[in-house]
């Protein structure tokens, strides 16, 4: 394909209901609420004054908008007064999505998305083809990407492996678990709004706190109060399953040779590739309400928007739920020679629960001085709360950790939501090892191994501990990169293997240094 | 039980560069201090005006005093010890560099990730012939490095020598 192309001629429709959307809506909104006469007379014509310059450029974009795939670039003409011309090399290309909202769906188009390394947002956004375009581009696009990236071309179309489907009870269950925290506590916000209200409105005429427990009206208003939190928070859960079940509906994961295919949505369809060897780390993540389920998420991070998000940032789920026993089969698919079953976790140094413990109680204590020094009384009762700050620490400390892998990075830290980070030694960047004024006072240090997208920390290792670790990864990465001395050999499937292999032959990974003191078994 | 504690100094010879680490130029100490002078300068100067000319009941006489005093201790006091905390080496494969007084940190760059290198220079960096090595990885955080502090020709021959090891492979 080389002759350029314009999108879809639904373009013009879709920015039409686009301009609609932004001008007309609201205008209709606010002239039926601001009454007729004159001022409704003047919204309608500042609206045709603001939309109609708006439809017009809407138009011009579409007539100038050009697309082609000319070797090994793909490049986008565009602008109306100002030319532009953005060539996106296919050496360079991470990701490519196909989204579907579901009035798309219904005029049969889609929207093509290209994610590339270097930017923080996506690349090159194509909102309106055909649907069958969009799938022949996408085809193309990853076509010649492995010709520029000198893979053998295959005949056929790729075969697949399913690693993973999720049924609609499953994607219920993602839903009840999932861990909304900003969701919950948006809805208790309100709801404590509500209380607010409720309290100066209730007391007096409707409801006599004296009925709900007699003699004790101060209960009688807290128990509404609960009852209402309650309320919300049911409300909540409900919109969350219904929420995931909506968005994943029919999440299909598979495994081509290179790469990664997902596929769900019920309104609104999502196709994202994500070629296997861009793929910089995983992350698996087990909430404190999925852990006794023994499930958890599995994210991928890399370099590049994550498909479906205008920015860069945040890791995209490539499995919203997946269960326990399953998850080091899904990891070994993508990180060949890591056997995530068999890891055992090293606990970081124990100090990392007193750090913890005084980073929880100083607000306590400096909460309760303010009240001692304001009203004399009634700040005792804070200071109990630092047993439940001890109780807090040492949970914190119990879930950091890392476990010596061969060619892999592996860390583990936070306990309501529990997020373990690998890394292949071959995606590291960087590697530091930080202290703040703090850890120094107690001897510990935090090893952080960055990548393109997303980073392992250990936090709170014994500081020789965290430097030997250091020295042992910097040999690691070292070396991987002598042994992959082509651009490619950096992700393809063999070299994942034959560098595992390697490892298993040759020296252990972490190998406890005679000076490195006791270790703690997790 | 625990881990044998390590000083600072034990820690660069347990991590072992095996070139000798390097300091920066000595005259980094000059920049710095000039660095902080001129900033208290400037801020005792707005501090002062907006006393004379703000109509408000609030001792910008003192605090200008105070702020003065503190950078003054600052300019004089901190700058040597910030020299002492900083060490780099370049490797055989990797670039390693040790900072930082309160907040230390300790890192590796592997030559072969570096995706490009600069040198800067600022006013102050011109008149004492210094330069600012700057250089870029493909990571998200603690990416980039800056090496301040260098004599100007050791600068721009480190920069020329990392920039022909970073390859133009894709490094993501």
């Amino acid at each position: 394909m080389s002759e350029a192309r314009r999108l879809h001629p639904f373009t013009l429709l879709f920015e039409a209901m686009r301009v609609a959307r932004a001008f007309v809506v609201p205008a209709l909104v606010g002239g039926a609420s601001a009454g007729s006469g004159d001022f409704g007379r003047m919204l309608v014509w500042g609206v045709a004054f603001l939309s109609i310059p708006a439809l017009l450029a809407a138009v011009a974009k579409y007539l100038t908008f050009r697309y082609r795939l000319a070797g090994e670039e793909l490049i986008l003409d565009s602008g109306v007064l100002s030319k532009s011309r953005r060539v996106i090399p296919l050496a360079r290309v991470q990701n490519i999505d196909i989204q579907q909202s579901a009035l798309q769906r219904i005029f049969g188009v889609a929207e093509l998305s290209v994610e590339t390394a270097g930017g923080n947002r996506t690349e090159a956004v194509l909102t309106v083809l055909a649907q069958e375009e969009a799938q022949a581009l996408r085809e193309e696009l990853l076509a010649q990407r492995r010709r520029v990236a000198g893979i053998p071309e295959r005949e056929a179309a790729p075969e697949a492996t399913v690693l993973a489907r999720l049924s609609t009870g499953e994607l219920a269950i993602a839903g009840a678990t999932a861990n909304e925290a900003g969701l919950v506590a948006a809805l208790l916000a309100g709801g404590l709004q509500l209380l607010g209200q409720l309290r100066i409105e209730l007391p007096e005429p409707d409801i006599d706190p004296e009925m709900l427990v007699p003699g004790a009206p101060g209960l009688g208003i807290a128990l509404l109060v609960a009852a209402a939190i309650a309320f919300f928070l049911v409300l909540a859960w409900l919109f969350s399953v219904v929420g995931a079940v909506l968005r994943y509906y029919g999440f299909t994961l598979e495994r081509t040779e290179d790469e990664l295919r997902k596929r769900y949505g019920l309104l609104s369809r999502r196709e994202a590739i994500v070629p296997l060897r861009r793929v910089q780390a995983i992350r698996v993540e087990e909430s404190l309400l999925r852990r006794p389920f023994g499930l958890a998420t599995l994210k991928i991070e890399t370099a590049g928007a994550a498909p479906g998000q205008r920015q860069r940032g945040g890791a995209e789920a490539f499995l919203p739920l997946a269960r326990g026993r399953e998850v080091p089969r899904l990891i070994a698919a993508l990180f060949g020679g890591l056997d995530y079953g068999e890891l055992r976790f090293l606990r970081v140094h124990p100090r990392a629960r007193r750090r913890a413990f005084v980073r929880y109680s100083v607000p306590i204590v400096v909460a309760a001085g303010a009240l001692a020094l304001l009203r004399g009384t009634s700040w005792l009762w804070l200071l109990g709360l630092l047993p439940l700050a001890y109780g807090f620490a040492h949970l914190h400390y119990r879930h950091l950790g890392y476990a010596p892998a061969a060619g892999y990075v592996v860390a583990r830290g936070g306990f309501l939501n529990r997020i373990t980070w690998i890394v292949p030694d071959r995606k590291v960047q960087t590697l530091h090892v930080r202290q703040t004024p703090f850890q120094r006072r107690h001897g510990l240090a935090t090893l952080v191994a960055d990548t393109a997208a997303g980073e392992a920390r250990v936090v709170d290792l014994a500081q020789n501990d965290a430097l030997l670790l250091l020295r042992e990864l910097t040999e690691r990465v070292a070396r991987v990169r002598q042994r992959a001395p082509s651009p490619d050999s950096g992700g393809g499937e063999n070299s994942i293997h034959s560098q595992a292999d390697a490892w298993e032959n040759g020296e252990s990974p972490i190998t406890s240094p005679p000076n490195s003191g006791e270790r703690w078994r997790a | 039980m625990q881990s044998p504690e390590v000083s600072p100094e034990a820690a660069t010879v347990l991590t072992a560069p095996e070139p000798a680490p390097r300091q920066l130029d000595p005259r980094v100490v000059t920049l710095w201090r000039a660095g902080s002078l001129v900033s208290t300068t400037v801020m005792t100067a707005v501090l002062l005006i907006a006393g004379a000319l703000l109509p408000f009941r609030f001792p910008f006489g003192w605090v200008a005093a105070a702020v003065a005093t503190i950078g003054v201790a600052e300019a004089l006091f901190w700058p040597p010890v910030k020299y002492r905390a900083w060490s780099f080496a370049v490797r055989e494969s990797d670039l390693f560099v040790s900072h930082g007084v309160l907040w230390r940190t300790t890192s590796v760059f592997p030559l072969t990730r570096i995706q490009h290198v600069d040198t800067r220079r600022g006013p102050l960096e011109r008149w004492l012939g210094l330069a600012r090595l700057i250089v870029y990885t493909a990571g998200v955080r603690g990416a980039d490095l800056e090496i301040p502090g260098l004599a100007l020709a050791e600068a721009e021959a480190l920069r020329d020598y990392l920039a022909a090891l970073s390859g133009g492979e894709d490094a993501v």
